[in-house]
């Protein structure tokens, strides 16, 4: 009996959702009509845009070498957020606990805050050579510096009541830590890790560019040089997918982790 | 250490506090000396910022006297701290917001290493002696000030210390609770012997609570005036009729009044 209402009710939920749905549905599916049949009528040069039936088409043609890709970029993709991450979350541990640390990272931080990283990338390749070790190191470090900032921004912003009231029940630094900073700077933390995770596509593909033999980026380039536009267009569709997907899958764990508790706002980026 | 909950002697002599900050020095507390027999309820009444909560964070070794020497059973604050032996209810309630208030109340016990089901159990017992024991589940920023104070109170009662520091821990309550509370509070003292420092800004409540109450004067502080009460124990409501309660809370009042 009790069913019946609370069922309905989803059911009207679901039908507010598509009708509101409705215009950008309508209006990006008229688009992709529209492109299609300029670029079937040859109104459009097919190497400068071409159309979606194109593009599907050739999706399709190179659906192996695209799911290999993908594969490729996404390991490096994951690798490097996890890496950098990591060393994010210890540079900020280190800032935070140790004064001489603060000052000998913190202009470093600054640094790296200001400097665009993806400058850094031919850097990189003269240190650990073309190929995945490259990849992941640019995509770390693109992925290192909203991680830092935000650990650290979450770490400082502790209340000092909580510290006082741990201190005085005598505890330890690491229960400390355990109980109070953590949980305390996990909105933040959580921020810069969906911060990373939007940004980590950039890395790896900026990195495939120019020093890599396979992965989505390498396929954008050898597409590109070949002037198959279909096929950087199918190549760019799955670096979208595979950027998104990650982003929303770092994020569902970031909701996860808060449970009902609130993100932090303004996370800091930085690319 | 059978006695882990019995109280403690405290010897407070000559303290000094001075707070050196960016806008320069605040001089908090000048000289103060007094003792605490084991077993013995003392109230602080004084001005508000004349620097009760200061005495009371260099007895609970959150803060450091400037001069003068703090002990404990004849040890440092710090010692005394390290050995559990004081329980701190803060002026505000300091509870930790992504934990339910039965979590907070455990969180010492985390710290201690006990069994979960002792926790909670222990837990369960002083939530219930506080009165929220339906609010086990709930979020802090889901109770009121009052009940937030309650909890807070449960928190620093859970490992049973002898020595308990509690800075106007009645605060937010209305007039009933505030007197069951009270009551409540002598009820545990007494069982277990343990040593009370009071902060509270209501005379009437230091004299019907305590074994002797400090008036502090304004800042810098010194202990004004230390007025024992003689009342019989166990002290009841009917108290606040006695000629003697009466004539306690009258020099006290006298006694603010001078100095505010
Ligand atoms: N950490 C600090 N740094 C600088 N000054 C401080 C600090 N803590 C307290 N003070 C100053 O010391 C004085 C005494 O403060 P304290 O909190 O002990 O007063 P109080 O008697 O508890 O007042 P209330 O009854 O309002 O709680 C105040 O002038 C306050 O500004
Ligand atoms: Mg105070």
């Amino acid at each position: 009996m009790a069913e019946h209402p609370k069922k309905s009710r989803t059911l009207t939920r679901i039908g507010q959702a598509v009708l509101s749905a409705l215009p950008a549905t309508l209006f990006y599916v008229g688009l992709l009509v529209v492109w299609d049949i300029a670029s079937r009528a040859g109104k459009v040069e097919r190497y400068i845009l071409p159309g979606p039936s194109m593009i599907g088409r050739s999706i399709k043609k190179n659906w192996d070498l695209l799911l290999h890709n993908s594969w490729v970029t996404g390991r490096a993709l994951v690798l490097g957020f996890l890496l950098g991450s990591l060393i994010g979350f210890v540079c900020a541990l280190g800032i935070y606990y140790s004064k001489i640390l603060r000052k000998i990272l913190y202009p470093a931080a600054v640094f790296l805050q200001t400097v665009p990283k993806v400058a850094l990338a031919p850097v990189f390749i003269i240190w650990f050579g073309t190929g995945q070790k490259s990849i992941i190191a640019i995509t770390a470090l693109i992925c290192l510096f909203p991680v830092l900032v935000n650990t650290l921004v979450g770490f400082e912003g502790v209340d000092q009541n909580l510290l006082e009231m741990m201190h005085s029940v005598s505890a330890s630094s690491p229960q400390r830590f355990y109980y109070i900073l953590v949980p305390y700077a996990l909105p933040s933390i959580v921020a810069g890790l969906e911060v990373g995770s939007s940004l980590a596509a950039v890395g790896a593909i900026v990195g495939e560019f120019i020093a890599a033999r396979e992965g989505l980026g390498f396929e954008i380039q050898m597409a590109s040089s070949r002037i198959a536009t279909e096929e950087v267009f199918a190549v760019l569709l799955a670096v979208s997918i595979l950027g998104m997907a990650f982003y929303y899958f770092v994020r569902l764990i970031g909701r996860l982790l808060l449970g009902n508790r609130q993100t932090a706002e303004g996370a800091q980026a930085s690319a | 250490m059978t006695d882990m909950g019995a109280g403690a002697a405290i010897h407070v002599e000559h303290v000094s506090k001075t707070f050196v900050t960016k806008d320069g020095t605040t001089e908090a507390v000048a000289d103060v000396s007094f003792d605490v027999p084991s077993g013995s309820f003392v109230s602080l009444i004084g001005p508000s910022g004349c620097g009760k909560t200061t005495v009371a964070r260099m007895i609970g070794d959150l803060l450091a006297p400037t001069s003068g020497e703090i002990t404990i059973d004849g040890e440092s604050p710090s010692v005394a701290r390290g050995h559990r032996r004081i329980g701190f209810v803060f002026q505000r309630p300091t509870l930790v917001a992504w934990r339910s208030v039965l979590k907070n109340v455990t969180l010492p016990l985390d710290v201690l290493g006990w069994p979960r089901a002792k926790k909670r159990e222990r837990a369960m017992e002083l939530l219930d002696l506080v009165g929220l024991a339906d609010f086990a589940n709930h979020r802090p920023d889901q109770l009121s000030g009052g009940m937030q104070h309650r909890a807070a109170i449960a928190r620093a009662l859970s490992y049973d210390p002898g020595v308990l520091i509690m800075d106007e821990p009645f605060g937010a309550l209305d007039l009933i609770t505030r007197d069951r509370m009270g009551f409540e509070l002598l009820r545990i003292w007494a069982e277990a012997k343990k040593t009370v420092i009071f902060i509270t800004h209501s005379i009437e409540e230091a004299v019907l609570l305590s074994t002797t109450v400090l008036a502090m004067a304004a800042r810098p502080t010194y202990v004004q005036e230390l007025v024992p009460i003689t009342l019989e124990r166990p002290r009841v409501v009917e108290h606040r009729q006695d000629p003697r309660f009466l004539q306690a809370t009258a020099k006290l009042r006298e006694m603010l009044e001078q100095n505010g």
